[in-house]
Formats: structure tokens, sequence, C-alpha cells
């Protein structure tokens, strides 16, 4: 389990995260949703480490990461999987040398051992037939299910996932999402998943926190979204699509 | 305010050092990845490092044989002025200068490329020390290849003359050969390697800072790429002064 408590972050004089505090339950969907430049890849950066916050605290199962030695921090690293928007492949290795890469740094198994790893990682994700293909002869797609069975390599306790479905297809995004909801299920990962897409959060929403301006400004799950009142601004958010608005609650 | 950023580029760049100068996490994968950039980087810089190298020889043979109008030099001169020329400066600055264009650039965009598609940022959150996983393999490589490519130049440079001498008929192959061995002093071989040696360092150290350092798309790593390109080549300049001072 995460929780963030009361999390602040600014660069230079603007502050993008402001007293935020939720939490990320394991066995289920986590999904931070809000517009472009909410604050949502910058809390997932900080929960991953990629960014100090300026104050509070980010407790993975009571550990406070933001006071970890590098050490620990390594430690609590070989413990996490991200996938990137971009996927982050390495592009001078093949998907099967991308899927084995934390394996070959980070565990002790034999060659024989790996390979299997690797086959069922890919097997997992439906990408057994690419095995020596190199990133940039894959689709986006393709791309980012060999990310995601790069991630889940080392059988992460914590999934983090950023907009996994940007530059997808509507089909392609929800065979993704179906992914990431069977893993999380599967292994009983704390997945984490920073989205603007509302399929996505129709979805697999089991958890949602709701960003605006960098703020905490709804909590609650797939079920709820669509009738909550409080938040004009998530109201905004969800039903900007013109197939959506029919179905906008009339206000009070 | 420049001369400020400057010296916080500087103290960046010491601080990138100090996490690039650590224990391989994995050696066999730090010795496999240092082969694979010994290949890249300096096996496929021997065609252009010997192309200007045989040419640049030639030229300092014509060049030379046109000033030499005295009667009391001796023929030999020839020889013996341009293998002074290719030694102890032409084969490890100058082709240092050409290599920081282009094993350089190369490094800076490859590296500012990983940064700009999350690439590094996946190995930080591997727990992998990405500065050391990265650019040691290339500054060993640049290390380990410069001078091999210095004692390329030599020869390469020596030949180009030779053959100029005789094609024009200048002088006699024997006369180019005496001349190269006159007055020799294995002491400034040692110098010019050691000088490969150090701008082996700066090319490979320098581009990479300038790639692993880049922020933003595109664009910025053609900036960076370039800018490297221009760093490089006035520290190569300037430590050349400082070396030869030192060295000589």
């Amino acid at each position: 389990m995460i929780e963030v408590k009361d999390l602040n972050k600014s660069f230079e004089d603007q502050q993008v995260l402001r007293d935020v505090s939720c939490t990320f339950r394991p066995g289920i969907n986590n999904l931070i949703i809000g517009q472009s430049g909410s604050g949502k890849t910058v809390l997932l950066k900080c929960i991953i480490g990629l960014h100090s916050p300026d104050s509070g605290q980010i407790l993975a199962n009571g550990i406070d990461i933001t006071s970890l030695s590098d050490k620990e921090m390594k430690a609590f690293h070989r413990q996490v999987g991200v996938l990137f928007q971009g996927s982050a492949l390495f592009d001078s290795m093949t998907v099967a040398e991308n899927v084995a890469f934390p394996l070959v740094m980070f565990s002790n198994q034999t060659v024989k051992e790996r390979e299997k790893r690797v086959k069922f990682c890919l097997d997992r994700v439906g990408m057994n037939q690419a095995l020596d293909k190199f990133p940039n002869e894959l689709s986006g797609g393709m791309q980012k299910r060999a990310a995601i069975a790069r991630a889940i390599a080392m059988n992460p306790k914590y999934l983090f996932c950023d907009e996994p479905n940007s530059g997808l297809d509507p089909q392609r995004s929800i065979l993704i999402d179906q992914l990431l909801d069977d893993i999380t299920k599967e292994y009983n990962i704390t997945t984490v998943i920073n989205t603007h897409d509302m399929n996505s959060v129709l979805g697999i929403g089991d958890n949602i926190t709701f960003l605006a301006k960098g703020k905490v400004e709804w909590v609650g799950t797939k079920d709820e979204i669509l009738q909550q009142k409080e938040s004009t601004t998530l109201q905004d958010f969800i039903y900007a699509s013109p197939i959506l608005q029919s179905l906008r609650p009339k206000a009070v | 305010m420049i001369i400020a950023d400057q010296i916080s580029s500087f103290g960046s760049y010491v601080k990138l050092m100090g996490r690039v100068f650590t224990r391989p996490d994995r050696f066999k994968l730090f010795a496999k990845s240092t082969v694979r950039e010994y290949n890249s980087l300096v096996i496929d810089s021997i065609g252009i490092v010997c192309i200007i190298s045989l040419f640049i020889g030639a030229v300092c043979c014509i060049q030379i044989q046109s000033k030499m109008f005295s009667p009391l030099l001796p023929r030999y001169t020839l020889g013996y002025t341009t293998r002074e020329i290719l030694i102890l400066e032409f084969s490890s600055s100058i082709i240092a200068l050409i290599l920081a264009g282009k094993v350089g650039s190369n490094i800076a965009s490859e590296i500012g490329t990983m940064r700009i598609t999350e690439q590094i940022d996946a190995l930080d959150i591997m727990g992998v020390n990405s500065a050391n996983f990265l650019i040691l393999p290339k500054i060993v490589a640049m290390i380990v290849g410069m001078p091999m490519l210095g004692i390329f130049s030599i020869f390469l440079g020596l030949i180009g003359g030779g053959l100029i001498a005789e094609l024009f008929g200048t002088l006699p192959i024997t006369d180019y050969i005496y001349g190269i061995q006159t007055s020799f002093e294995p002491g400034s071989v040692w110098y010019s390697l050691k000088k490969c040696l150090f701008y082996g360092f700066l090319i490979s150290s320098i581009a990479s800072y300038f790639g692993y350092t880049v922020k933003g798309g595109a664009t910025q790593v053609g900036k960076a790429a370039t800018d490297s390109v221009v760093i490089t080549s006035i520290m190569i300049l300037l430590w050349d002064i400082i070396l030869t001072k030192i060295l000589i």
C-alpha cells in the first residue's frame, strides 16, 4: 500500500502539488486523473523518487520513501515496475533483452531460468512472437506491452503507469487496460495509473483520485464518478466529450 | 551571470563524473558494453582518421617542400619535418578535434535521445546507476582507443608524405625514410600518446555530460550535440597548451 500525506512540490515559483493526500491499495487499479498540467505526472514522479517533494510523506507499506538513503532507495526501486508514457524501451536491445535486463542486473538467475522468466512475461502480455525484434520494429501498442513485460519481470510490489494509453487507438487502449487490470489482480500489485482517458476511468477505475490545480478534488470509484455532483471541475472533465455530455447530471 | 553558469555547469560535470567513476553493478555487462562502444566509437573512426592523415601527411610534405629554398638544407629535412608535425601536433590534437565532431556529437545525441525518451529514467527507476552504466564504457573505450587512432594517424600521415614525395619525384623515398629516422626521439611518441589518452577522456566525458543533462525535446538534443563539439574543441585546444607545457 502507498500513502501520500500532505505532499507539496514546486518548481521555482510555481507550486505544482498542494497538500496532496491519497492512498493507493494493493490488488486494485488506483487511477490518478486530471487535466493536463494538473500535477499527475509530478505526483507519480515524486512517488517513484524521480522528484523529491518539498514537504510531506510518501509511505510505501509504512516506510517513508522521502527519507530513504540512496542505497535504500535503490532497494525500493527493485520492488517497483514503471510503464513510461513513451514505453522507454532500450532501443539498442531486442524485446527479449529489454525484458531480461532487470533480471541480468539484479537477479542471480541462470541463463535458462532467465530465458524462462522472459518467455513467461512476454507470453503474459501476448508478445512471444516478438522476442528478437527491436523496439523500432514494433507498433505503439506492442511497445507498451513489451514495456509492461519488462516492468513485471522482477515481480514488483508496485506498478506505476504514466499515461499507458497515450498514442493508442481505443481498441488497443482497452487491451492495455485489461492487461494491467489482470496483472494487478493476479499478482496483488499496488498499481497506480496516471490517465486522462475516460474509457480507462470507467473501465478499470477501482480507486480514482481526481487532481485539479495540484490539489486532490475528489476520490471515489468508477461506479460513483458519474453520479458525483460535488466537483464541477470533475464534471467538466468527465463530460468534456460530446458523446458523454447528454449524460451529465443536471445542476440542482 | 555567464561565469556563474559556467561554474555551475563545471560543478554538475564533476558531480556527474563522481557518479560515473564507481564500481559497475555487473562487471560482465560493463565489459560487453565497453567492447560494443569500442567498436562503434573507435573502430568505426579508423576510416576517417586514415583518410585525413594520409592527405594531411601528403599536404605537409608538399608545403614543406615548396618552402625549402636554401641549398644548405639537407633534402631529408622533408621527412624529418613531416614526422615532427605529425607526431607532435597533428596525430594527437588535430585528430582529437576531428573526433570531437564525429564521436562527440554521436555520444551527446545518443545519450540525449535516451534522456528525452525516458530511457535514462527507466534505468534509474530499476536501481541502475545510469551515469556509470551508460558513460563509463564510452570513456574507457575512448581512453583505450584514442592512442591507437593516434598511432594509425602517425603511420598513415608518414605514408601519405612518402607517397607524394615519390609520386612528384621531389625526393627519393630512401631520403624521405632517412629523414623520418633522423634524430628520432621515442619520447615524442609517448608525449603524443599521453595527449591522446587525455583527449579521449575529454571527448567522451564532455559529450556524455551534454547528452546526459539534456532537457526538452529533439531541438535540445541537437543543440546539446553542437554545444558538446564546441566546448570539447575549446577544451582540447586549451589542454593542448597546458599538456605541451607540462610534458615537453
